[in-house]
């Protein structure tokens, strides 16, 4: 099995998709955390978040594809109430007390999911349009899969030009590099850090409805996959595109390959790579501030 | 046009300022002098909004300042180059400079983004270099030259020549002396007292974290007095 050309491919190709997952995940979480310097563990939550409305969505549009555009809009208000409600006022608070707050959020989060949907697992179909595979090595590889690293990939260069050609990028990248300087020339800083944190709510919003076909949907989802996200973002180093797209490469494929060809150390091994990355590079591999 | 009315400022629980006042008018140059740690950058630093104004006034154009945010000082009209000169690294010069100008904060005027480069020549050939690839003397002007594109009413700058090749020096204090001839409002935070009463009207002097000395750039040129007591010269 190992020679064979069609087992790596559909492993690349999972590795890929998890790791496009990832980013959509992180970049919100990273670009925060270099702008903001707010630690936001609820971030988990606000995927989980886009899972169950996405659901709810679906199941009462009778359609993926309404679920897929506003359970992003839905994740990305409830991230503003948020923000306006209780992060605002922890912005200058020290990190140990923004951790103890969002902490506390992913179970306020969880408990709200419990409550509304139940305690246990729910699923959404794959859409129709999708509902197809390519043929490879005897199986076939579902499309839906391809979608979602499809969709990573334009989601990533949409990102990238925002970022690196626009105005609105040159303001955030200013703000990222010095918030202070940016705001004597004329930046309302608090302005710019509430869109910033509400576009990032919704892509973990995105990420949850996308990831809901594949993944069942149920209440811990979040806390589950934000210990990897947290990961990523400290690999690839705080508040830059370049090094949140390298962590979540780095910690997609190793977690999939690792799964696959040492089962026993799989679980091991990110963290043996967040270890090795503190050690060795402790600012992450691609850090907004040199 | 900026009253500084018996101001207290600092960090956190530590103050550092503790009832300084001083004026500058329309179209002088200011400069305050004093040794390393008095307060001279705070007292910048609390004009801005970027520490907080504990006791006392500001007052801008007869507004008062005390708990505007820096973006709300910007939009009134002051600009500020810090002492470390904060360019962003991750912004080209030419982004940089756009800066103050896509955020719209200054007002219209004549400074664009032509006119900073023949004022800055130097900074026209490195354009699309990045923030961080750039000389001390280049950071300098690039700070000026993004300050003026505020267009401001007074520009405040913190220490402009700490750091530099005495050429570089002759350069910046060229550059100053040409917009204090255009009739911009400059106050300034110096250690090296032949650049600073040079260029300045006015001197105060700071010292144990109040004013000690004030009067004209010719006073304090001859007062060796003070100057030994204050600056240690």
């Amino acid at each position: 099995m190992i020679t064979d050309y069609s087992f790596w491919t559909i492993q690349l190709l999972n590795g890929l998709q998890f790791s496009m997952l990832l980013f959509l995940l992180s970049v919100g979480l990273s670009i925060i955390f270099g702008l903001m310097n707010f630690v936001n563990l609820a971030h988990g939550s606000l995927y989980a978040l886009g899972a169950f409305t996405g659901y709810t969505f679906a199941k009462l549009l009778g359609s993926y594809w309404a679920a897929f555009f506003l359970a992003p809009v839905a994740v990305a208000l409830v991230g503003a109430i948020l923000y306006q409600l209780l992060i605002k006022r922890m912005r200058s608070a020290s990190p140990l007390n923004q951790v103890l707050v969002t902490f506390g959020l992913l179970f306020v989060f969880l408990d709200v999911f419990r409550f509304v949907w139940g305690d246990f697992t729910l699923g959404i179909d794959t859409p129709e349009l999708l509902n197809f595979g390519f043929a490879m090595g005897g199986q076939l590889y579902p499309a839906y899969r391809l979608f979602i690293i499809f969709l990573g990939l334009i989601i990533m260069a949409a990102l990238w030009l925002v970022l690196e050609r626009t105005n609105i990028g040159a303001m955030i990248r200013a703000g990222v590099d010095n918030g202070e300087m940016a705001a004597c020339l004329g930046m309302n800083v608090n302005k710019v850090f509430f869109s910033v944190f509400c576009v990032g709510c919704a892509l973990a919003g995105l990420a949850g409805v996308v990831a809901a076909p594949i993944f069942s949907v149920y209440p811990g989802m979040g806390i589950e996959l934000l210990v990897p996200t947290l990961i990523v973002v400290v690999i690839g180093g705080l508040g830059s595109l370049r090094g949140v797209i390298a962590g979540s490469m780095l910690v997609g494929m190793i977690q999939t390959f690792g799964q696959v060809l040492a089962p026993q150390v799989a679980s091991m091994l990110v963290y043996a790579l967040l270890a090795a990355t503190l050690i060795l590079r402790p600012q992450g591999l691609f850090p907004a501030r040199g | 046009m900026l009253d500084l009315d018996d101001i207290h400022s600092g960090y956190g629980e530590t103050r550092i300022l503790h009832g300084v006042s001083l004026n500058v008018a329309v179209g002088e140059v200011v400069t305050i002098l004093g040794r390393n740690g008095v307060g001279k950058s705070t007292v910048l630093k609390t004009i801005m909004g970027l520490l907080p104004c504990l006791e006392g006034k500001i007052i801008f154009d007869g507004e008062q300042l005390n708990a505007a945010q820096p973006f709300e000082v910007a939009a009134r009209g002051i600009a500020y180059v810090p002492e470390t000169r904060d360019i962003f690294p991750s912004l080209s010069v030419l982004e940089n400079l756009e800066l103050p100008l896509s955020l719209k904060a200054g007002r219209q005027g004549e400074w664009t983004l032509e006119r900073v480069f023949s004022f800055f020549p130097h900074l026209a050939s490195r354009k699309q270099n990045g923030g961080a690839q750039l000389s001390g003397g280049e950071q300098q002007m690039l700070a000026i030259g993004r300050a003026l594109l505020l267009n401001p009413r007074l520009l405040i700058l913190d220490e402009p020549t700490e750091g530099l090749a005495p050429i570089i020096i002759r350069e910046i204090h060229d550059k100053l002396t040409e917009l204090k001839d255009e009739g911009l409002t400059i106050l300034l935070v110096e250690q090296n007292f032949g650049f600073a009463t040079s260029l300045a009207d006015r001197c105060y002097l700071l010292g144990k974290s109040v004013v000690q000395w004030s009067g004209s750039a010719e006073e304090i040129k001859k007062d060796k007095d003070a100057q030994h007591r204050w600056l240690g010269v």
